[in-house]
């Protein structure tokens, strides 16, 4: 610690802090598909004045996955510590995306100085500068999400689009269908395209006849093989991760009018995309 | 918070998701067929109009011919089918926010909007007991 006769300087406080200047501030960036959530950017300044400043910026981000921001300003001198919490809501991982950039300047001009925490906030586990590790929004586990999906009119097919800002990797899709009289051969296939361009087709293994219900699970376990008698009908998919604006899809040779599916289930792992 | 049906495709579906999640319903492509009927006329149309009708492949349209049948007036020979846009499709995703808060979110399509069927959110209950 410095002294001087007159006037005892400020020495740093613990361990070192991140000085910053008062054109210096904080910039949250959160990415969010989960309504009700609600954040908080917190942490302590050491002023010049040696005065230990804490701070608390309430931050609402949209729950359509688009990142949203806000400015924590800061004051000439150190910053400690700083953490992202989740005050409202209970999102699990792979829901709410957080960044807290160090940052100067605004709109088109701002300059990123530097990153100082990015990842997923949980109800129960926050982010923490310094100590938390910076992580991309694809990297490690997604939220495993059960989507119940549009029932869709008689004479349509079942269609599921993976929604903005999100990227899906599909474990498992069930749905059933209704047939009407119409005496022909249904073949229903599941197809994955890129919002205009099929990539993969994976086509059931037995047909459905008239006046039949039968329930479809898609999923990389495989194919009931020998005679199928139950109402279970299985499509043997492979692990296809899908991104924004990709859709999921039935494709029924012989769909009749009255034909009808039913709305799907689906299993799917979700990260955010982009963040 | 509801379940909702699309006046555009008359698909339904729960908003939110059983998990909390917003739901960002898109209409299907409609299936268009291209058919025969029995006078020979070709008709074409969406699939979902054709519901008077009993579409024949052409295995079970030459299977009637070999009997030395003609086709019935409800029957129609499917000759292709297609999968198009659907006219006045709905896309519930994120166009842009407006207001002086960005608080209204503009949907990229309005299709011809949605009826509420039940305004009660059905999964509440259920997230409440997974906390």
């Amino acid at each position: 610690m410095i002294q001087s006769a007159a006037t005892p300087a400020v020495a740093l406080i613990g361990t070192e802090g991140l000085y910053v200047t008062g054109d210096d501030h904080l910039l949250l960036t959160v990415s969010n598909s989960l309504a009700g959530v609600a954040v908080a950017l917190s942490g302590r300044q050491l002023h010049k004045s040696g005065d230990v400043v804490p701070f608390s910026e309430p931050h609402t981000p949209a729950s359509d996955r688009s990142a949203t921001t806000r400015v924590a300003r800061l004051a000439r001198g150190w910053l400690q510590h700083l953490t992202v919490t989740v005050t409202t809501g209970a999102p699990i991982g792979g829901q709410t995306f957080a960044r807290v950039d160090l940052v100067r300047g605004e709109g088109a001009g701002r300059i990123v100085l530097a990153t100082l925490a990015a990842g997923y906030v949980t109800a129960r586990n926050g982010l923490a500068w310094p100590g938390s590790a910076l992580r991309s929004s694809i990297e490690g586990a997604g939220a495993l999400r059960s989507i119940t999906g549009a029932d869709p009119a008689a004479g349509a097919e079942v269609s599921e689009t993976v929604p903005t800002g999100a990227r899906w990797a599909l474990r498992a899709l069930r749905v059933t269908l209704v047939t009407d009289a119409t005496v022909a051969n249904r073949e229903v296939a599941l197809t994955f395209d890129d919002g205009v361009t099929v990539y993969a087709e994976y086509p059931s293994s037995v047909n459905q006849t008239a006046t039949q219900s039968r329930a479809y699970t898609a999923s990389s376990a495989g194919v009931r093989g020998g005679a199928a008698t139950s109402l279970a009908i299985m499509i043997a998919t492979a692990p296809i991760v899908a991104l924004s604006g990709h859709r999921i899809r039935t494709l029924t040779t012989g769909l009749a009018a009255g034909d009808n599916f039913g709305a799907p289930q689906l299993d799917v792992e979700e990260w955010i995309e982009g963040a | 918070m509801a379940l909702k049906r699309c006046n555009t495709c008359l698909g339904e579906y729960h908003d939110p998701q059983p998990d909390g999640a917003t739901y960002f319903h898109v209409c299907p492509l409609v299936t268009i067929i291209e058919g025969r009927d029995a006078a020979g006329v070709t008709v074409v149309g969406p699939l979902e109009s054709f519901g008077g009708s009993a579409l024949l492949d052409a295995a079970a349209v030459q299977a009637i011919r070999d009997r030395g049948d003609a086709l019935t007036p409800r029957q129609l020979e499917v000759l292709a089918r297609r999968e198009e846009p659907r006219p006045h499709r709905r896309d519930e995703h994120t166009l842009r926010y407006e207001g002086e808060k960005g608080e209204r979110r503009v949907l990229r399509r309005e299709g011809r909007g949605v009826t509420v069927l039940d305004p009660r959110d059905a999964f509440a209950e259920r997230r409440g007991r997974a906390l």
